[in-house]
C-alpha cells in the first residue's frame, strides 16, 4: 500500500460510486479484518464471524447513500459501529431463540453485552480501530527506518522476544534495542495520532 | 569509559529518543539503559505518550483473519455482489426476468416515505416500533422490509402494503383482512404471521412476519434447469401440506408461485408466503381495469376466467409450480401475459415424465392431476395432495436423517389426521406406503445411533410460537394445551389437528405459568408483571385478578380446586381463595421463589427457588414444616407425587432429588442427566418421573430402579417444563426452541405392561 490513507469523507464519497470497485477493496483491506477481530472478540466462531461481517459490508453498501457523515456524530467509523452492534444484537437474539449449542448463561451475558454494553464494546471497537491505524501506520513507516533498528522493534514490540534474545539475533547490544524500539514506537505513536486526527476530522 | 551512574533526565530520555544527543550522550545513555530496568520503561512509556503504542502492536503480524478462514470467501463474495449491483440500479426482490408474461412494476426503487425518519442511522426509517434495516423484496403487492422489533427485541420481516394502494380503502381493509386470517394459520410450513397493524385513517397498513432466513423457490428455479426428482417430491409435499392448514382454516391462497414459496436456510424447510393478498390487489386491478393481473404463469383457468378461486384452484398452482420444478419450463408459457391465460385454459402440457425422464411416472401423474382444467378432476384436497407425495418421497430413499424426523414425523402425524376424515381409497393405499417408508426413515437413525441419541416415541410438533414457552398444561380433557409464552401471550393449541386455536396477551413481560383449574373451565396465569391471573378457558376473559409485588413463577391450584398459592421472586409465599378472592395466608423469606406445589392431600405446599431448599409448609397457616437441603444450587422445579408422600425437586447442575414429604428424609437421588433440569412431573400412578433437561433432553425414570428408561429427544435447546396428558399416555414438553413437543408414550406402557 502505497498511497496516503483514505479519510472517511473520501472513502464514503467513493463508496457511494458503485462502478469504484478500488473504493470497495479499500474498505474490505482497511475495516474487514477489524470487523472480523472484533467479532470474534465478541465469541463467534469463524463461520458466523465471516457471516457477520458480510452482512455488515452488505449493509454498508446499502446504506452507504444515506449517511450524511456531515450530521455523523462520530462519522463512518460510528456508524459502522451502530451497524455492527446492531448485527451482533440480532446475532445473539437469534441465537438465543435457536438455541445455544454451548454453555446458555455465557451467551445471554454477551448478548447483553451486545445490547446493553455499549461502553465496553465501544472501547473494544476503539481499540480494535486504533490497531488497525496501527497496522497502517506501520506499512508506511516500515521502509523509511533502517532495517536493524525495524527488526529491534519488531523482534521486541510484535513478537515479545526480550531485549537481549532480540539483540542477539540482530546483533545489537541490549540497550541498543530498547533504543530502536523506542524510537520506532515514538514514530508510530505520530503517524497513529495523525491518522486519528484525519479520522476526527 | 564510563557508564552514566545516575538515571537521565525526562529530556534525555525524548532527546534519545529522537536522536537529538550527541553521539557520546548516545552511547553513554544506552549503556545506562542496558543496566537500568527503570529507565527502560521509562524510554517506552515517553515513546508512547498517549497511546497505547505497545499493546496495539503486540501480535499485530496476525491481524489479518486465517488464511483458512471463511472470512475471505465472505467479503469476495459480498464485494462481486455489491460491485455488481453497480453496474444497474440495486435491484431488489422479485426479479422475473426470465418470466416475459410476469407483470412488472415500473417503478424500480421503493419509496419508504411512510417511514419515520429512524434516531438510529444504520436504519433506514422507523415504522411504529419496527427500526426498518433493509428492503428485502419488492412487488405488485408492497414492499417487504427488514426490522428490528425494538419492544420484542427481534428482527421481523413487514409487509407494507405498496403505497399506491394505501389510498384504496377497501383493498386496505381486505389487506389487513386477509392478514388476520393468515394469523389463524400456525403450521410449520407457513411463515408466521405476529401481527397486522391497524389501518386507521391516513396509516398505512402492514403486516409483521417471521423474518426466514433463505431463498424463494423462484431463486432455485432461475436457472432453467429441473429440480431433482425427489426434491420436486419434499417440497411439493411440504406445500400441500401448508396450504392443508390454510384451507382447514378455510384461507385459499390465491397465488401460489415460486416467488411466495420459501425455502429455510437452515432445515430446507419450505415456508409459504402471502396468504390470501392477491385478493387485496385484485380488488383495485378489478375497478381499475376490469382485468386480473399478477402471475398468470401459475393462475388456474377459472382465475383466469375471472371465476372466484377456492381450495382447488390452490392445487392447480401447485401442480403448475411442480410443473415447472420437474422440468425446468412453466407449464403454460406464452410471449403474452394473454397468451399464458390462453395455454392455461386450453392447453395440457406435455407430462413431465416425457420432458424429464428421471420424474416417475406417479409424481407425473400427481402433477397432471393437479392441472386438471376442471377442479372436480383434480385432486380432493391439499391434505390428500401431502399424502401421496409422501409416499413418493420416500420411494426417493435416502433423506438426510436429521431432516426427517423433524418434518416426517409430524407429517405422517398430520397425512394420517387427515385421512381419517378421508375415505378415498387411492389415498389410503398411498398413504400406507408412505406412512410406513418414513417411520422406516424414522427410525433407522435411531436403531443404528447409539442408544443415546434419543427413544423412537413418536412426537408431534407445535412449532413456532413466538419465544420461549415456559410453561404448558394439557387441559382436563386431553385435547388441548396452553402454553405461557415468553412474549407475554399464552396460546392455546389443538393437539390433534397441530392448530393454534388462540393466541392472546395475558401478561407485560414473560408469561411464567399456566396451569389449567383441575375441574372448572379456568386457566392460572402468572407473569413477570407480579399478576396472578383467572381466565375462563372459553370466553378467556379475566375472571379473577391478584397482584404481587415481584415476578411470580410459581402457581398452583389446592387439589380441591378451591384455593391457590403462588411464589414471587422476592420469597412472597400466599395463599388466595378463589372464589372470594380473599388471601387467606401469607409468608415471606428471603430468597426468590421458582417453583410452587400443592401436596395431593392439600395439606402442604412446597416451594423452591435460589436458596437452595425445598421449603414445606402449612397450606392453611403457612408455617413452615420443614426444610429440605442437599441441592447444590437453586432449585427450578417441584412436585408432588400423585400417591404417597414423595416429593421431587429439580435443579441446577443435574440435581434430582426425591424426598419423602412426610419424614423430611431423601428418598433417592437420581444420575444420568445432563446439565441443569427445568422441568419435572410425576407420572399418573407415581411409578416414574419426567424430567426436561437444559440440552434438550426429557427422561423417564423408574423410581423403583432409579434408571432412566427412556430419553427423549428433539428439542433443540433447553426443556423448560414438562406435563402429562390427563387422559392418555403423552408427555408434552417445552422448550426454548420455541416449540411443545408432544410425545406418545403408549409403546412404553404396554412393554412395562408386558
Amino acid at each position: 500500500m502505497t498511497d496516503s490513507p483514505q479519510t472517511r469523507a473520501t472513502l464514503v464519497l467513493r463508496l457511494r460510486d458503485r462502478t469504484d470497485a478500488d473504493a470497495w477493496n479499500d474498505f474490505a483491506r482497511d475495516y474487514g479484518p477489524m470487523l472480523y477481530r472484533f467479532v470474534r472478540s465478541r465469541g463467534l466462531q469463524d463461520a458466523d464471524a465471516s457471516d457477520l461481517v458480510q452482512d455488515v459490508m452488505r449493509s454498508v453498501g446499502m446504506a452507504i447513500d444515506r449517511l450524511d457523515y456531515a450530521k455523523e456524530k462520530g462519522g463512518f467509523r460510528a456508524w459502522l459501529f451502530t451497524i455492527t452492534r446492531n448485527k451482533l444484537s440480532s446475532f445473539f437474539q437469534k441465537r438465543q431463540r435457536i438455541g445455544p449449542t454451548g454453555n446458555d448463561t455465557a451467551q445471554l451475558e454477551l448478548l447483553q453485552q451486545a445490547s446493553d454494553g455499549r461502553n465496553e464494546l465501544e472501547e473494544e471497537w476503539e481499540v480494535e480501530f486504533q490497531r488497525q491505524l496501527a497496522a497502517r501506520a506501520m506499512e508506511t513507516l516500515k521502509p523509511t527506518i533502517e532495517p536493524k533498528t525495524w527488526a529491534a522493534f519488531e523482534l521486541t514490540a510484535i513478537q515479545g522476544l526480550p531485549a537481549d534474545i532480540a539483540g542477539e539475533q540482530i546483533g545489537l547490544s541490549k540497550g541498543a534495542v530498547y533504543v530502536a524500539r523506542s524510537r520506532v514506537t515514538a514514530k508510530l505513536r505520530a503517524e497513529i495520532e495523525r491518522l486519528l486526527l484525519e479520522n476526527e476530522a | 569509559m564510563t557508564i552514566a551512574s545516575t538515571c537521565p533526565t525526562p529530556e534525555q530520555l525524548t532527546g534519545l529518543i529522537t536522536g537529538a544527543l550527541s553521539d557520546q550522550d548516545n552511547e553513554l545513555l544506552t549503556q545506562h539503559v542496558e543496566h537500568c530496568t527503570m529507565c527502560q520503561v521509562a524510554l517506552q512509556s515517553t515513546a508512547c505518550g498517549k497511546v497505547p503504542v505497545d499493546s496495539l502492536v503486540m501480535g499485530i503480524d496476525q491481524i489479518a483473519p486465517p488464511d483458512q478462514s471463511n472470512y475471505w470467501r465472505a467479503v469476495a463474495s459480498v464485494e462481486e455482489e455489491l460491485s455488481q449491483s453497480g453496474a444497474q440500479q440495486p435491484t431488489l426482490g422479485e426479479t422475473n426476468a426470465n418470466h416475459p408474461a410476469q407483470v412488472k412494476s415500473p417503478t424500480a426503487t421503493a419509496k419508504l416515505d411512510f417511514l419515520e425518519p429512524s434516531d438510529d442511522p444504520a436504519y433506514l426509517g422507523k415504522l411504529h416500533h419496527f427500526q426498518v434495516s433493509r428492503i428485502i423484496g419488492q412487488g405488485g403487492m408492497g414492499i417487504v422490509l427488514e426490522a428490528f422489533d425494538t419492544h420484542l427485541q427481534r428482527t421481523v420481516a413487514i409487509k407494507v402494503l405498496n403505497p399506491q394502494y394505501q389510498t384504496h380503502e377497501v383493498a386496505r381493509q381486505r389487506f389487513c383482512r386477509e392478514g388476520r386470517a393468515a394469523a389463524a394459520i400456525a403450521h410449520e410450513h407457513v411463515v408466521p404471521m405476529y401481527q397486522v397493524a391497524k389501518a386507521a385513517e391516513g396509516e398505512v397498513a402492514f403486516l409483521v412476519m417471521q423474518l426466514i432466513e433463505g431463498d424463494t423457490l423462484e431463486d432455485r428455479l432461475g436457472d432453467g434447469r429441473p429440480l431433482p426428482p425427489n426434491e420436486v417430491a419434499r417440497i411439493g409435499m411440504q406445500i400441500a401440506a401448508g396450504l392443508s392448514a390454510a384451507h382447514k382454516k378455510e384461507v385459499v391462497h390465491r397465488d401460489i408461485k415460486p416467488g411466495n414459496v420459501l425455502i429455510e436456510t437452515d432445515t430446507h424447510r419450505v415456508k409459504l408466503t402471502d396468504f390470501g393478498l392477491a385478493r387485496a390487489v385484485d380488488d383495485v386491478k378489478l375497478t381499475k381495469t376490469g382485468m386480473v393481473t399478477g402471475t398468470p404463469l401459475y393462475m388456474s383457468p377459472e382465475q383466469a376466467l375471472g371465476d372466484t378461486a377456492d381450495e382447488r384452484s390452490d392445487l392447480f398452482s401447485l401442480g403448475a409450480v411442480m410443473y415447472e420444478m420437474a422440468t425446468g419450463q412453466a407449464a403454460f408459457q406464452a410471449p403474452s401475459a394473454i397468451g399464458v391465460m390462453q395455454n392455461i385454459t386450453k392447453l395440457m402440457p406435455e407430462p413431465p415424465h416425457k420432458v424429464n425422464r428421471e420424474i416417475s411416472r406417479p409424481l407425473s401423474d400427481l402433477i397432471m392431476s393437479l392441472l386438471s382444467k376442471k377442479p372436480e378432476d383434480r385432486p380432493e384436497s391439499a391434505s390428500a395432495v401431502a399424502t401421496a407425495l409422501a409416499s413418493i418421497v420416500s420411494e426417493y430413499g435416502p433423506m438426510s436423517p436429521l431432516q426427517v424426523p423433524a418434518v416426517a414425523a409430524t407429517e405422517v402425524k398430520k397425512i394420517s389426521g387427515s385421512y381419517r376424515r378421508n375415505q378415498r381409497r387411492w389415498v389410503m393405499a398411498a398413504w400406507l406406503a408412505g406412512a410406513i417408508g418414513l417411520l422406516s426413515l424414522i427410525a433407522t437413525p435411531f436403531l443404528v445411533g447409539r442408544s443415546d441419541d434419543g427413544d423412537p416415541f413418536p412426537s408431534v410438533v407445535l412449532p413456532d410460537n413466538p419465544g420461549t414457552v415456559w410453561s404448558i398444561d394439557f387441559t382436563p380433557d386431553g385435547k388441548n394445551i396452553a402454553a405461557a409464552i415468553e412474549d407475554g401471550s399464552i396460546r392455546i393449541w389443538d393437539v390433534d389437528d397441530q392448530t393454534l386455536l388462540k393466541s392472546f396477551n395475558a401478561h407485560r413481560g414473560i408469561t411464567w405459568m399456566v396451569v389449567y383449574h383441575p375441574t372448572l373451565p379456568l386457566l392460572m396465569s402468572s407473569g413477570d408483571d407480579g399478576a396472578v391471573r383467572l381466565w375462563n378457558s372459553e370466553t378467556y376473559d379475566v375472571v379473577k385478578e391478584w397482584k404481587m409485588v415481584d415476578s411470580v413463577r410459581g402457581v398452583a391450584f389446592s387439589p380441591d380446586g378451591a384455593k391457590i398459592a403462588a411464589g414471587n421472586r422476592a420469597g412472597e409465599l400466599r395463599i388466595f381463595d378463589i372464589e372470594s378472592g380473599d388471601e387467606l395466608a401469607t409468608s415471606n423469606y428471603d430468597a426468590a421463589i421458582m417453583g410452587v406445589d400443592y401436596s395431593t392431600d392439600g395439606k402442604l405446599v412446597a416451594t423452591v427457588g435460589s436458596d437452595k431448599l425445598v421449603r414445606l409448609f402449612d397450606s392453611t397457616t403457612l408455617t413452615e414444616r420443614n426444610v429440605l437441603s442437599g441441592h447444590s444450587g437453586p432449585i427450578y422445579g417441584v412436585k408432588f407425587n400423585g400417591k404417597g408422600p414423595l416429593v421431587a425437586s429439580v435443579g441446577w447442575n443435574k440435581n434430582i432429588h426425591v424426598w419423602n414429604a412426610q419424614t423430611g428424609k431423601e428418598t433417592m437421588s437420581l444420575d444420568g442427566s445432563e446439565g441443569d433440569i427445568w422441568g419435572v412431573a410425576f407420572c399418573s400412578d407415581g411409578s416414574h418421573l419426567i424430567t426436561g433437561e437444559q440440552q434438550g433432553a426429557t427422561r423417564v425414570w423408574d423410581l423403583a430402579t432409579g434408571q432412566i428408561i427412556a430419553t427423549l429427544r428433539g428439542h433443540t435447546s433447553s426443556v423448560h417444563n414438562v406435563t402429562l396428558d390427563p387422559t392418555a399416555n403423552r408427555i408434552a414438553t417445552s422448550s426454548r426452541d420455541g416449540t411443545i413437543r408432544v410425545w406418545d408414550m403408549s409403546s412404553l406402557v404396554e412393554k412395562s405392561v408386558k
